[in-house]
């Protein structure tokens, strides 16, 4: 699966650090650390622990792996779009494709977004990082990040 | 955070532990009373005059073993509790790998001045960034979730990682683990050792009147028992539930504000916010959640939702839980003491001059008086540890904001009300308590119901709030030439003292004579007594211990702990030093570790 190359990871880990420069800069000092510990362990939903002598609550615990996780998941959505348009392409050159969403300027998108899939890609978005435990706001600034992204690109 | 304006709500002993205390006295005494009512339920109909004493004795045997049994089963299941988290939540002991966790819990423990508990957490990559205190017998284990160890290692979310702790660590510190579990545990040990039984001796005891084709009143009146003995077994649950699920909550408060003491305020105050960024809008009904909500624990820890008001849920479940034990324990006990003192009695009637009169008499007054002081003593002073700390520290918020007027005394009649409902409610709730008002003739009832709204209620008001006020007026004699770091201990004990002295001299006895003569018939006379000892004897109390206080604590020339300078003002706590400009009463206001 394209998912576990390490070009999906690469491309993973220049996406995320685009992001994590703007919503979580006290990160990026730790971001291939929080990546790598992504990798091997992604984030659980967020619980809402209510034990005795509990804490009351959990929240998140980095923006990174977090945002990482919204990141696949819309990379996953990208992904089938692009399939739609080369089934069989090899993983480099989808990793480009992919790439080239969050990059029109430099790199043409093989297929453009409609407004109906833009708008399915701010809702995966903001759902994985609401699950992740990021608070409503910053998930719904950060979904909308992430659909600027792909419409304007840099 | 401005120390001068939070209050040092540790100066005083947690009103919230002698309500646990309360919390625990009264299930085990409704346990007791709950095996009292088997022994009714599943044996013969009536006492006989001739196997009356051996009936005693199994009543009280059965009793006394119902309360071994489920505080037993309630300790059995208090000590499975670690294990139960320890399985439910997938955690174990750390190991090397995280050293570093250790290493840093080690150092938070040694600022906070408790021994390091043992720490245990779930797998890598479970998430979570909670906390939890819980152990048996002073071995005791925090749990971490995994987050935690992604917050260690962040620099910037170390004060995170650190609140989260060090609110663990207060629960230790506080003793809430050992009142929390083990309260869970008799709660739920009550319910389970004692509902199958209850319920199967209702339909015993309703199968019996049936077979047996009483008349239909008779019957009618059996299923209206029946259904209310029901409820009212699932009311005293159910209230008792809530009362630990709501004393727990306060703790949490305590606990924010321990760890802020300890230097967690910061971090605290990130994850709070936190939480109520994310917090769903709730429909309201929350009472059973263990936490208060973020919003709630925000404004307690800036010192907007204060603990220092006197708290009418506080009085009102002090009042209900009174009311409990009183339900719980009147009857077992008399019951109890009558087997010592029925033999006394006989021996009394039978003598025939003074000599063979004096030494049973003796007996009997000596026995008598252990029984009041069984019954009176245990209670005065859980209502000292309640609504007489909860008095002391509302003073002391309106010393520091020079509230002093006639208007303070008068508002604590409101929380006196809310002790009053609570005491109502709970005999309402208690089953088979022959305190609450009940006749099958409707006339009777609604003759003992309406003095009972009219009479007895306003005098337990007055006496409350009289007592409210007594104690609000000592405490501010007290307190008023209290200067330094601390409070004293001598000062703390004397208030007890002051609380205990009118509790068990004046209003417990008067309250439950009026009982025992109401349930007698005797309205009037109890009435009496009680309004009598209220009017004559309380006063005379207030004054003896206003002039103790005064000798005791209001001479010698107090200093300014900071520089040393004696000062001769007669209130020194309401000032600042004139030498340094130090407030002399330093024991008020909080003292944090950086």
């Amino acid at each position: 699966m394209w998912n576990n190359t390490d070009e999906n990871r690469q491309l993973l880990a220049d996406v995320s650090k685009e992001f994590i420069a703007e919503i979580a800069p006290e990160e990026l000092e730790y971001v291939d650390e929080l990546l790598a510990e992504y990798h091997e362990n992604p984030p659980q939903a967020s619980k809402n622990n209510d034990d005795p002598l509990g804490f009351g609550g959990d929240i998140m615990i980095a923006a990174t792996p977090v945002i990482a996780a919204a990141l696949s998941a819309v990379f996953k959505f990208l992904l089938e779009e692009v399939i739609k348009a080369a089934q069989t392409e090899s993983a480099a050159l989808v990793a480009q494709k992919v790439k080239a969403f969050f990059n029109p300027s430099v790199q043409k998108p093989v297929t453009k977004l409609s407004q109906e899939q833009l708008e399915k890609i701010k809702e995966i978005a903001k759902r994985e990082l609401r699950r992740g435990g990021m608070n409503p706001k910053k998930a719904e600034d950060a979904s909308l990040m992430i659909i600027a992204k792909l419409t304007l690109g840099a | 955070m401005n120390n001068k304006h939070r209050l040092n709500l540790f100066a005083f002993p947690a009103e919230t532990n002698t309500v646990f205390a309360m919390l625990i006295l009264a299930t085990v005494l409704l346990s007791s009373f709950m095996g009292y009512m088997l022994v009714a339920l599943y044996g013969p109909d009536s006492l006989s005059a001739q196997n009356a004493p051996r009936q005693i004795g199994v009543i009280a045997f059965t009793a006394f073993l119902t309360i071994v049994i489920v505080f037993t089963f309630a300790t059995f299941i208090y000590s499975r509790h670690a294990n139960k988290i320890r399985k439910n939540k997938k955690i174990i002991t750390i190991t090397e790998s995280d050293a570093e966790i250790k290493k840093a819990v080690f150092n938070l423990a040694q600022k906070a001045g408790i021994d390091t508990p043992q720490i245990e957490m779930p797998p890598k990559g479970s998430g979570g960034s909670s906390g939890q205190a819980f152990g048996f017998y002073k071995s005791y284990s925090i749990r971490l979730d995994d987050g935690l160890r992604s917050w260690q290692k962040l620099k910037f979310r170390t004060k995170s990682f650190n609140a989260v702790v060090l609110h663990e660590f207060a629960h230790i510190a506080s003793g809430d683990i050992w009142r929390t579990y083990l309260a869970d545990g008799i709660l739920k040990s009550f319910i389970r050792l004692l509902i199958i039984p209850f319920v199967l001796g209702i339909i015993i005891f309703s199968g019996r009147k049936l077979f047996l084709f009483e008349s239909f009143d008779a019957i009618a009146m059996m299923f209206v028992t029946t259904i209310s003995l029901f409820f009212q077994f699932c009311f005293s649950i159910g209230i008792m539930t809530l009362i630990w699920v709501r004393l727990l909550r306060v703790r949490e408060y305590y606990a924010d504000w321990q760890a802020s003491v300890w230097g967690a305020f910061e971090g605290l105050k990130y994850i709070l916010q936190e939480l109520l960024e994310n917090e769903k809008p709730t429909s309201g009904f929350d009472w059973f959640k263990f936490h208060p909500s973020a919003k709630m624990r925000l404004n307690a820890l800036d010192g907007r939702n204060d603990l220092f008001s006197t708290s009418r849920t506080t009085f009102f479940l002090a009042g209900v839980l009174l009311a409990f034990m009183l339900a719980g324990g009147f009857q077992i006990i008399l019951t109890t003491f009558e087997l010592i003192l029925n033999p006394l009695q006989r021996l009394i009637d039978s003598s025939t001059d003074y000599v063979s009169l004096f030494l049973p008499a003796g007996a009997f007054a000596f026995v008598f008086f252990i029984q009041i002081c069984v019954f009176v003593v245990p209670i005065g002073w859980l209502l000292s540890g309640t609504l007489g700390v909860q008095t002391q520290m509302q003073t002391v918020k309106d010393m520091s904001t020079s509230k002093y007027g006639v208007m303070a005394y008068i508002k604590l009649g409101i929380p006196a009300l809310f002790f009053i409902v609570g005491i109502e409610l709970g005999f309402l709730g208690a089953p088979f308590n022959i305190m609450t008002p009940y006749d099958s003739d409707i006339s009777k009832w609604a003759v003992e119901a309406l003095m009972n709204i009219f009479v007895f209620i306003p005098i337990l008001f007055l006496s409350i709030w009289w007592y409210l006020c007594m104690m609000r007026f000592i405490s501010m004699t007290v307190f008023v030439s209290q200067v330094g770091g601390r409070l004293s201990k001598w000062r703390t004990r004397f208030l007890a003292w002051v609380s205990n002295s009118w509790l068990l001299l004046f209003f417990a006895p008067g309250f439950l004579l009026s009982k025992i003569f109401f349930a007698e018939g005797q309205l009037f006379q109890g009435f009496l007594v009680w309004f009598g000892i209220l009017i004559l004897v309380s006063p005379i109390c207030m004054l003896i211990n206003w002039l103790i206080a005064k000798s005791l604590f209001g001479k010698g020339i107090k200093k300014c702990s900071i520089c040393g300078t004696p000062t001769r003002k007669p209130d020194p706590a309401l000032h600042i030093c004139d030498h340094c400009g130090a407030p002399l009463s330093n024991w008020w206001f909080v003292k944090e570790i950086e």
